[in-house]
């Protein structure tokens, strides 16, 4: 008798590539989405470059050039098989390649994401942890949590910014780091992380409350498990799960928090590199930053939907709070 | 279900319709209203002697560098934005309803995989990015924001509105309709619709603070209304640059800000909890 799972099973390679044909299909539509920004801007790269007082025959000899009068399709096709190869274009400001100009500056922003989603997770699972040993504590906690979300981020970012200048003065002068060290991130990304935070503990505590209320939580505290040991076996294993999920969802908000706290510390990072390139117009960087940033959430959208497959019968929430929505 | 007397369900309705028209109504009016209570004289009219003024009763929220009213300016400033709120949810609820209808209809078939795959593609283009991008493209002060957030942010309530389809769809009231004779037409607009659009409403109002806070941020890029023009944004930026001897200059503002995403999250709200009380 054949059993059900050998009639379905394909062979490994197939489901492989199967799984990489929707990231890559959302790959092709960012390029097309992308090649399509520098296609209709306004203004003639060659122009721009050569700048207005240049001869119209040399505007037309660079823009045969750059290729700029091939058919679309065509433009498109070595724009992708540029992108493919790492040969991003250079700025028209700097005549940098881009992905030069882009790992010059990306060193405040990788820092201050990863202080930011430190201190957000961290904060998640050690505010779960003393709501969950001081009942008394949680109770004032969740609406203070809830008021925190119900503010628009930009301006808890703004505020955030604001009080840690001076805590960053303080810390700065009392431990004398040079300008080069990564330490100079941990301050200003708490108020990158402040937001995000709130979010976290707030779909923690959902997740933990669903678990302490599971009927198998409940049996193995009448078996005797304390709930210490318990804290340990069952609701820090369940968290991981949560956080990796809210942290992907709240990826986006702390690119542009991260670009206001840039903006208020003038670090030069990714922010600061974005503000230049649209204020002077350099497609080239702009197409760069918006590509990598492109991959960046794909990747961790493609790794998040392979970690938590949900069993197709569990029916998600019909109304979402504002936590839960996903920002784009 | 719940055993609710007919009546109190009845009312219980009543009451969803109520807030969901509510909050419709009050973000379209809102930026009008906002637009109608500032006095644009003093918003725009140069007085340096009087500049930097703390807040007092004449002038509520102070007076900024160059004298002018900051009060009225914040008004100004928050009507555009919320222009560009009002605008993107008339643009963005239609859009998600729909297409959500469509891939919950079809749903595993060709029309929900394409709609699927277009939701899934304005999920993985970092939304704040490519409204830089189109908007540095566009121009400064231009009309174009308003339907540049709609068209990306008619995703998130797209699924919701796809899994609340196809859950309405094969519930019985909806078979049993469709056993009786209803076309597909009828369907749709007597059950589909007036069911999936709350929760689509409160999915788009709970975004709408970021909404704002976008618009703010753009003009960090110079793509903000071009002054004199005020602008939400341009106001608290150039009142973080006066932290120290003006707080007011961005922290009124701010206040105002925070009270109208509060009022906006309460109008969710309503919403929200008649929802969970009908459901």
């Amino acid at each position: 008798m054949q059993t059900p799972s050998s009639i379905n099973r394909r062979p490994l390679l197939v489901s492989f590539v199967r799984a990489f044909i929707w990231p890559a299909s959302l790959l092709l539509g960012l390029c097309v989405l992308t090649f399509f920004l520098s296609y209709v801007a306004p203004g003639d790269p060659a122009r721009i470059i050569l700048g207005p007082n240049a001869h119209a025959d040399s505007v037309a000899q660079l823009r045969t050039q750059m290729g700029l009068d091939r058919p679309v399709i065509v433009q498109f096709g070595s724009f992708l098989g540029e992108v493919l190869t790492g040969r991003w274009g250079e700025s028209w400001i700097s005549r940098l390649p881009v992905l030069r100009e882009i790992g010059d500056h990306l060193r405040p922003t990788f820092f201050l994401g990863l202080f930011a989603s430190f201190y957000s997770i961290t904060a998640a699972l050690l505010l779960n942890a003393i709501a969950f040993a001081f009942p008394r504590f949680g109770r004032p906690l969740i609406p203070l949590l809830r008021f925190g979300i119900s503010l628009p981020s930009f301006v808890v970012a703004v505020a955030a910014a604001l009080a840690m200048t001076r805590l960053q003065a303080w810390t700065a002068n009392s431990s004398g780091l040079s300008g080069d060290s990564p330490w100079i991130y941990a301050v200003p990304a708490i108020a990158v992380a402040l937001y995000p935070a709130c979010v976290m503990t707030t779909l923690l505590r959902d997740r933990f409350g669903d678990l302490l209320a599971a009927p198998f939580y409940r049996a193995a505290r009448a078996s005797g498990y304390s709930p210490s040991a318990l804290f340990e076996r069952v609701l820090l294993r369940n968290a991981w799960a949560t956080l990796f999920t809210a942290w992907v969802n709240q990826v986006s908000l702390l690119v542009y928090s991260t670009i206001i706290i840039e903006y208020v510390f003038s670090f030069r990072g990714l922010g600061a590199l974005l503000i230049s390139s649209i204020q002077g117009k350099d497609l080239p960087v702009l197409s760069g930053v918006i590509l990598l940033n492109g991959l960046f959430f794909l990747a961790v959208q493609t790794v998040s939907t392979q970690f938590s497959r949900r069993p197709k019968d569990m029916e998600p929430p019909k109304i979402l709070r504002p936590e839960q929505v996903q920002v784009t | 279900m719940n055993a609710e007397p007919g009546s109190r369900r009845l009312s219980r309705a009543v009451l969803l319709q109520f807030w969901v028209f509510a909050s419709f109504l009050i973000l379209l009016v809102s930026p009008s209203l906002f637009h109608r209570l500032a006095n644009e004289g003093a918003a725009y009219s140069i007085r340096v002697p009087q500049a930097l003024q703390t807040p007092s009763a004449a002038e509520w929220f102070g007076t900024d560098t160059l004298g002018r009213s900051q009060w009225n300016r914040t008004l100004i400033g928050t009507a555009i934005s919320l222009r560009t709120v009002a605008g993107s949810l008339v643009l963005a609820l239609p859009l998600s309803l729909i297409l959500g209808a469509i891939s919950g209809a079809y749903a595993g078939q060709w029309p929900d995989r394409v709609i699927s795959w277009i939701i899934a593609l304005l999920h993985t283009i970092p939304f704040f990015l490519l409204v830089v991008a189109v908007a540095a493209l566009v121009g400064p002060g231009t009309g174009i924001l308003p339907w540049l957030v709609g068209g990306v942010i008619w995703a998130p309530a797209a699924r919701l509105v796809r899994m609340e389809s196809i859950r309405i769809l094969e519930s019985r009231f909806v078979r049993a309709n469709r056993a009786a004779g209803a076309s597909a037409a009828e369907i749709f607009s007597r059950s589909l619709f007036p069911l999936s659009t709350p929760p689509a409403a409160v999915c788009l109002f709970y975004l709408f603070p970021e909404i704002i806070g976008i618009d703010a941020i753009l003009t960090l890029f110079g793509l903000g209304p071009k002054p004199p023009t005020p602008s939400l944004g341009g106001l608290v930026f150039e009142g973080i640059r006066r932290w120290d001897s003006a707080p007011w200059l961005a922290g009124l503002p701010c206040l105002l800000l925070i009270t109208l995403c509060l009022s906006i999250h309460f109008l969710a709200d309503q919403i929200a909890k008649q929802l969970r009380m009908t459901s």
